[in-house]
C-alpha cells in the first residue's frame, strides 16, 4: 500500500473569502480522490502522504481554486474568488458620491430581509426618507421620497427610465431579483448627474453576467414563478435571461369581480461583453405586462339588474425596453454612454368605448468622468430623451371607478391627439479635495421643448472625514422638472412651464468598532409650480415646502448576524394642506440572524403614520341619476390609522457541491388595525369603513440555484 | 391547506384587499333619507324616508332652492321654471341630506299591477323568472308564493322610458328585478355567492313595504309606495300602491275613514270606513288641502306628521 510505504502527514489548512476576509464555512478541499469539507471557521484537515500534492478548493458561489502544496508544512490559506462582486452591508453610505444623500440596497441581504419576498424593490420603502405605506394598498407602488409625491422622482434601470417599476403598481417588481445588482436611492439634494425631478432618484442596476461559469435558478411562491440563467459565451462574452409569470389565472379564470384574473409578466435578457481591460458592452431586452379584466361598476353597490348591465372592462399594459451601453477607459478618462428605446402601450376597453395611450421615447445619455492625479475629477455629460405620446378616448360617459386604470374613461373625456416632445440635460460636476474635504460643484441644466422653457440648476455638496470613523455632509441645490406629457394636451396644464424645487441637506456617519454605523440626516426643500390634480381630476399647479430629519443604525456582526434600524420624522405641505405622502413619523427595524450553517432567521417590523386623505363630509343625492356625489371636506384633514406590520422568515437553504436549494417560510402578521388599506364608504357616503389588508398571510417558496 | 384557495385569497388582495360592510344598501330605505325628488304640476316634491316607517312623528324641515337662488320652505313650494332643483332636508334629529335634480314637470300618478308568480323551486335566476307564468292579482299572494309588481301609467299602459329602482322599507324580504319596471318580491332572507342562491328563509306571512321610484331621465322622476301582502288574506282594500286593512268598495272611488295608531310600519290605519260619493267629510288640515282626495304618502313623506293626524277624518281615492 502507498500510504505504508510512504510517510503520512496532515495537510491543515483555512479557506477565507478574497475580498472581505471571511471564513468559507461550505467549501470542499479535494487531494486526488480525498475529499473533506470545511467547518463553520472555514478549517479543513486532511491526511495525505508526504510531497507536493495538488489541492482543488471549490464552493457553490466561489471561483475554484488549483494550487500546488508541499506536505508537510505551515497551514494554508486558500482565497476564493466570490462568483459575484462581494456583498456587504444593507444600507452603506460610505462610498464616494456626489449624491450625498444617498441609500443603497444590495441583492443578498435583501433575500434575507423578511417582507421583501426577495425583492430589494419592495425593500426601498424600509429606508428612511421612503414614505411608509401599507401592502397591496393602492399607494403600496409609490416611491415618494422626502416630501415630495411620486411623480417628481425618477426611477432608473440602467440609465434609462421604465415606465413602471411594480406590477399593478404595488406588487412585486419588473425585473427578476436574482439580476439585479444594486438599487441606490437619493432621496434629495442629490448631484448635477441626474435632472429633471424636484424629488429624488432610484437608480437600479442589473448585475454583470459572470463570463465563466453558467448559473441558473427557478423559484415558485403561491403568485408567480420564474427563473434566470446566466451562462457564458466565450472568454469575454456573458449572458443573462429571466422570466416571470404570475399563474393564478390557471387556475381560475374569473369571478363575481374579476372577468379575466390579474396576470403578469416579465423578461430580461442581456449580453455583456469585454473588449479588453478598458471596453465594455453591454445589450438589455426587458419588458413587463400586466393585465386583468373586471366589471366596471361596484358590484357591491350595484342592483342584480345594474350587474347584469355592469360592462366589463379589460385593462392591459406592457413595455418592452432595449437598452445599450458602452464604457471606455482611455487612460484618466472614463466615457459612459447608454441609449434606450423603449415602448409603452396601454389600454382600457369597455364594450362600447376604449382609452389607449401609447408612448415610445428615445433616450441618452453620455457621462464623461476625467480624473487627476489627485484624485480629483470631472464630471460632464448630456441626458436627451426625444418621446411620441399618443391618447385616444371615446367615452359615452364619465365612470368614475376607473380613476386608476383609464383616467380618460373615467372623467369622460374624448381625446384624441399625439404630442412629440424634446428634453435636453447637460451638466458640469467638478470634484476638488480641500484637505478631508471633498466638495461637488455641479451646474445642471434643462430645456423643454413643450414650451421652450429651461434652466439652470446650481447645486453643491461636500463631504468631510473629520476623523477615520466620523464623517459630515452637507448639499444645497436647485432642482427642475417639466410637466409629464399626459398633463400636456387638450385637458391638461394651461402651459409647460417648469416645476423648481431648492433644497438643502446636513448629516453625519459614525463607525463605532468597525461594525456599528450611525447615521443621522436633517433635510428641507421648498418646491414651487409643481402639479397636482384636483379631486374631479383636473390637473393644477401647487406649491409646497417638506422638512425632515432621518436617524439610522446599521449593526453587522460578521456573516451570522446583522440588523439595521430607521427613524423618519418629518412634515410637508402643498398649498397650505397637509400633503398626500406627509407621515410625521416611520420607524423600521430589520435583523437577520444565521444561527447555524443554512438556516436562517429574519425579522422586520414597521410603523408608520397613517396617511392624509381628504374626508368625505357629506353625500349630495343626484335625482338625475339615482346615485348620490360625495361632498369632500378640507384637503387630506384626516388620516389613517397608524400602519404597522410584523415580517417574520425563515430560510433553509441545501448547498450542495454545484447547486443550492432553498425553501422559505414567511409570514406576515398586522395587528387589528394596524393594516387599513384605504377609506371606503356606503352608497350613500353616511357610513365609512376601512378596507383592511388581511392580519396573517403566509407565503411558502422555493428556490433552485446552480 | 388548500393552496389554490389560498393563492386566489391573495390574488383578490393583490388588487381588490378585503371588503369594508356597511349597514345601509341601495335596496333598502334605512335611515333618514331623502329617497326621490322632482317636480309634478308645478310643485317641489320628495320622497323624504323618516327611518321608521310610513309616517313621520314630526314633519322634517325642507328648503328649497333652484340654481342657488332660495324657493321657499315646506311642501308647498312651487317651481318657476327649469333649472336644477335643489333640497336641503333636516330631520326632527337635526340630521340634514342635501339632494338635486333637474327640473322636469309631469304628473305623479303611476299604476301597479301586481301578480304571483311561483318561484319555490327556482333557481332565482333573472332569464328562469322570465320565462316563468304569473297570474294577476288583486292584492295577496298566496303564501310562499312570490309578489310580481309591475309599474305602468295610471292608464294600464307600459312605461316607455327610463327605469325602476326598487327600496325595502324596513329590509326585510328580498327584492329580485326582472326588467327595467318589474320585479320580484320574495319574503324571504335569500343569500347569493357568485349568483347561486346559498340558503333560502322564509320570513313568514305579513305585509311589507317598499318604495318604487321610476327614473324616467333628467329628473322625470316619480315614485310610489307599495304594500305587498305575501300570504295575509287582509280583507284588503288599494291606494295608490298601498294596501289597507278593510272590506270596503266604492264606486265613486272614494272612501271616508278616520285615522287611529297602527303598530309596524304603517303607524297609521283608517278605522270607520265608508264610501262617499265626494270630499264633504274631509276633515280641515293644516298639512294638506281638503279640496282633493288625501293621500297617504303626505304621511309617508312628512308632509302629515301622525300625531296631526290621529283622530282626522279623510276621504282617500281608491284604486
Amino acid at each position: 500500500m502507498v500510504m505504508a510505504a510512504a510517510q503520512a502527514a496532515t495537510l491543515d489548512g483555512q479557506v477565507r473569502e478574497r475580498g472581505s476576509g471571511d471564513p468559507v464555512d461550505i467549501a470542499w478541499v479535494r487531494v486526488a480522490d480525498v475529499e473533506v469539507r470545511t467547518d463553520r471557521e472555514g478549517r479543513f484537515s486532511l491526511e495525505v502522504v508526504e510531497g507536493t500534492h495538488r489541492v482543488v478548493v471549490a464552493s457553490a458561489v466561489h471561483a475554484p481554486q488549483e494550487l500546488e502544496i508541499a506536505v508537510p508544512g505551515l497551514p494554508v490559506t486558500v482565497w476564493l474568488v466570490p462568483d459575484a462582486a462581494p456583498l456587504e452591508i444593507v444600507v452603506e453610505a460610505r462610498r464616494a458620491s456626489p449624491h450625498v444623500s444617498r441609500q443603497v440596497l444590495d441583492r443578498e441581504r435583501v433575500l434575507e430581509t423578511p417582507g421583501t419576498h426577495a425583492d430589494p424593490l419592495r425593500l426601498i420603502q424600509a429606508l428612511p426618507g421612503v414614505t411608509l405605506t401599507p401592502e397591496y394598498s393602492p399607494a403600496s407602488g409609490d416611491i415618494a421620497l422626502r416630501g415630495s409625491a411620486p411623480a417628481e422622482s425618477r426611477i432608473y434601470v440602467d440609465d434609462v427610465e421604465l415606465p413602471y417599476l411594480y406590477h399593478f403598481q404595488e406588487y412585486a417588481s419588473v425585473i427578476h431579483t436574482r439580476l439585479l445588482d444594486e438599487v441606490a436611492v437619493y432621496p434629495s439634494t442629490f448631484g448635477a448627474g441626474y435632472g429633471d425631478s424636484t424629488g429624488g432618484v432610484v437608480a437600479v442596476s442589473t448585475q454583470r453576467p459572470d463570463p465563466a461559469k453558467l448559473h441558473g435558478g427557478a423559484n415558485v411562491n403561491f403568485i408567480m414563478g420564474g427563473g434566470y440563467a446566466t451562462a457564458p459565451l466565450g472568454e469575454a462574452t456573458g449572458a443573462a435571461v429571466s422570466g416571470r409569470r404570475s399563474y393564478l389565472d390557471l387556475a381560475e379564470d374569473s369571478n363575481d369581480q374579476y372577468t379575466l384574473w390579474p396576470v403578469f409578466w416579465d423578461y430580461l435578457g442581456q449580453v455583456d461583453h469585454e473588449a479588453g481591460a478598458d471596453q465594455r458592452y453591454r445589450l438589455i431586452a426587458l419588458g413587463a405586462g400586466d393585465s386583468y379584466g373586471r366589471y366596471a361598476g361596484d358590484t357591491e353597490l350595484l342592483d342584480p339588474l345594474e350587474q347584469e348591465d355592469n360592462p366589463a372592462f379589460t385593462y392591459r399594459r406592457a413595455f418592452h425596453a432595449l437598452i445599450g451601453q458602452a464604457h471606455n477607459r482611455t487612460g484618466e478618462v472614463d466615457l459612459r454612454t447608454s441609449v434606450g428605446a423603449v415602448r409603452d402601450r396601454g389600454s382600457g376597453t369597455l364594450p362600447a368605448s376604449s382609452e389607449l395611450r401609447d408612448e415610445d421615447y428615445l433616450v441618452l445619455r453620455h457621462q464623461l468622468l476625467a480624473w487627476s492625479a489627485d484624485r480629483d475629477w470631472l464630471s460632464a455629460g448630456l441626458d436627451a430623451r426625444l418621446s411620441r405620446l399618443q391618447r385616444r378616448a371615446d367615452p359615452t360617459g364619465s365612470i368614475p371607478e376607473l380613476t386608476r386604470e383609464a383616467p380618460m374613461l373615467a372623467r369622460g373625456l374624448a381625446v384624441d391627439e399625439r404630442q412629440v416632445r424634446l428634453g435636453l440635460g447637460p451638466w458640469v460636476e467638478p470634484r476638488v479635495h480641500l484637505g478631508r474635504t471633498r466638495i461637488h460643484l455641479g451646474l445642471r441644466g434643462l430645456i423643454d421643448s413643450a414650451e421652450g422653457d429651461w434652466a439652470l440648476d446650481p447645486r453643491v455638496g461636500l463631504q468631510s472625514e473629520l476623523a477615520p470613523d466620523f464623517r459630515v455632509r452637507a448639499a444645497a441645490g436647485r432642482y427642475s422638472q417639466s410637466p409629464p406629457t399626459d398633463l400636456l394636451g387638450a385637458d391638461g396644464l394651461a402651459d409647460a412651464s417648469l416645476a423648481r424645487s431648492e433644497q438643502a441637506a446636513v448629516g453625519m456617519d459614525l463607525a463605532v468598532a468597525g461594525r456599528w454605523e450611525l447615521g443621522l440626516d436633517l433635510w428641507g426643500k421648498r418646491i414651487t409650480n409643481t402639479w397636482s390634480r384636483t379631486s374631479a381630476g383636473d390637473p393644477v399647479r401647487v406649491d409646497g415646502q417638506a422638512v425632515g430629519l432621518e436617524l439610522q443604525s446599521r449593526y453587522r456582526l460578521r456573516d451570522r448576524f446583522f440588523s439595521w434600524a430607521s427613524l423618519s420624522l418629518g412634515r410637508a405641505r402643498r398649498d397650505g394642506s397637509v400633503f398626500a405622502y406627509d407621515q410625521p413619523v416611520a420607524v423600521n427595524i430589520v435583523g437577520s440572524w444565521e444561527p447555524v450553517d443554512g438556516w436562517t432567521l429574519g425579522v422586520r417590523y414597521r410603523w408608520g403614520s397613517g396617511l392624509p386623505y381628504t374626508p368625505v363630509v357629506d353625500g349630495l343625492y343626484l335625482g338625475d341619476e339615482d346615485r348620490y356625489e360625495a361632498v369632500l371636506g378640507e384637503d387630506y384633514s384626516v388620516r389613517l390609522p397608524p400602519y404597522q406590520k410584523l415580517d417574520l422568515q425563515i430560510d433553509r437553504t441545501w448547498t450542495f457541491r454545484s447547486w443550492r436549494l432553498g425553501a422559505y417560510l414567511a409570514l406576515w402578521w398586522v395587528p387589528p388595525s394596524g393594516n387599513v388599506l384605504y377609506p371606503a364608504f356606503s352608497f350613500d357616503y353616511s357610513e365609512e369603513a376601512y378596507v383592511e389588508g388581511p392580519p396573517l398571510l403566509p407565503l411558502l417558496g422555493v428556490h433552485i440555484d446552480f | 391547506m388548500d393552496l389554490s384557495r389560498l393563492g386566489v385569497a391573495v390574488g383578490v388582495v393583490l388588487l381588490a384587499g378585503c371588503d369594508a360592510s356597511f349597514t345601509v344598501s341601495r335596496q333598502e330605505l334605512g335611515p333618514f333619507r331623502i329617497a326621490g325628488l322632482g317636480v309634478h304640476d308645478g310643485m317641489a316634491e320628495a320622497a323624504v324616508w323618516s327611518g321608521e316607517g310610513l309616517f313621520h312623528e314630526e314633519a322634517p324641515v325642507l328648503s328649497w332652492s333652484l340654481d342657488g337662488e332660495p324657493l321657499g320652505l315646506g311642501f308647498e313650494v312651487e317651481v318657476p321654471g327649469a333649472g336644477t332643483l335643489e333640497l336641503e332636508a333636516t330631520s326632527p334629529d337635526g340630521d340634514v341630506r342635501r339632494a338635486e335634480v333637474s327640473v322636469a314637470d309631469l304628473p305623479a300618478e303611476l299604476a301597479l299591477m301586481r301578480a304571483e308568480v311561483d318561484l319555490r323551486q327556482s333557481t332565482l335566476g333573472r332569464e328562469e323568472r322570465v320565462a316563468m307564468e304569473a297570474t294577476t292579482v288583486d292584492d295577496m299572494v298566496a303564501s310562499g308564493l312570490a309578489a310580481r309588481l309591475e309599474l305602468g301609467e295610471p292608464e294600464g299602459a307600459e312605461l316607455e322610458d327610463g327605469l325602476v329602482r326598487w327600496m325595502r322599507a324596513d329590509g326585510a324580504g328580498t327584492l329580485l328585478e326582472l326588467d327595467e319596471r318589474s320585479a320580484d318580491f320574495l319574503a324571504e332572507d335569500i343569500v347569493f355567492e357568485d349568483g347561486e342562491v346559498v340558503s333560502r328563509e322564509s320570513l313568514g306571512d305579513g305585509l311589507y313595504s317598499l318604495l318604487a321610484l321610476h327614473l324616467g331621465g333628467e329628473g322625470a322622476n316619480r315614485w310610489l309606495w307599495i304594500d305587498a301582502a305575501m300570504g295575509d288574506e287582509g280583507p284588503w282594500w288599494r291606494h295608490e300602491g298601498r294596501l289597507l286593512p278593510g272590506e270596503v268598495s266604492a264606486e265613486s272611488g272614494l272612501i271616508a275613514g278616520t285615522f287611529v295608531e297602527a303598530e309596524g310600519l304603517a303607524g297609521l290605519v283608517l278605522e270607520d270606513l265608508e264610501p262617499v260619493e265626494d270630499l264633504d267629510e274631509m276633515e280641515p288640515l293644516a298639512c294638506a288641502p281638503v279640496d282633493t282626495p288625501f293621500r297617504l304618502a303626505w304621511i309617508a313623506e312628512g308632509r302629515c306628521p301622525r300625531p296631526d293626524m290621529l283622530g282626522t277624518r279623510v276621504v282617500v281615492s281608491t284604486w
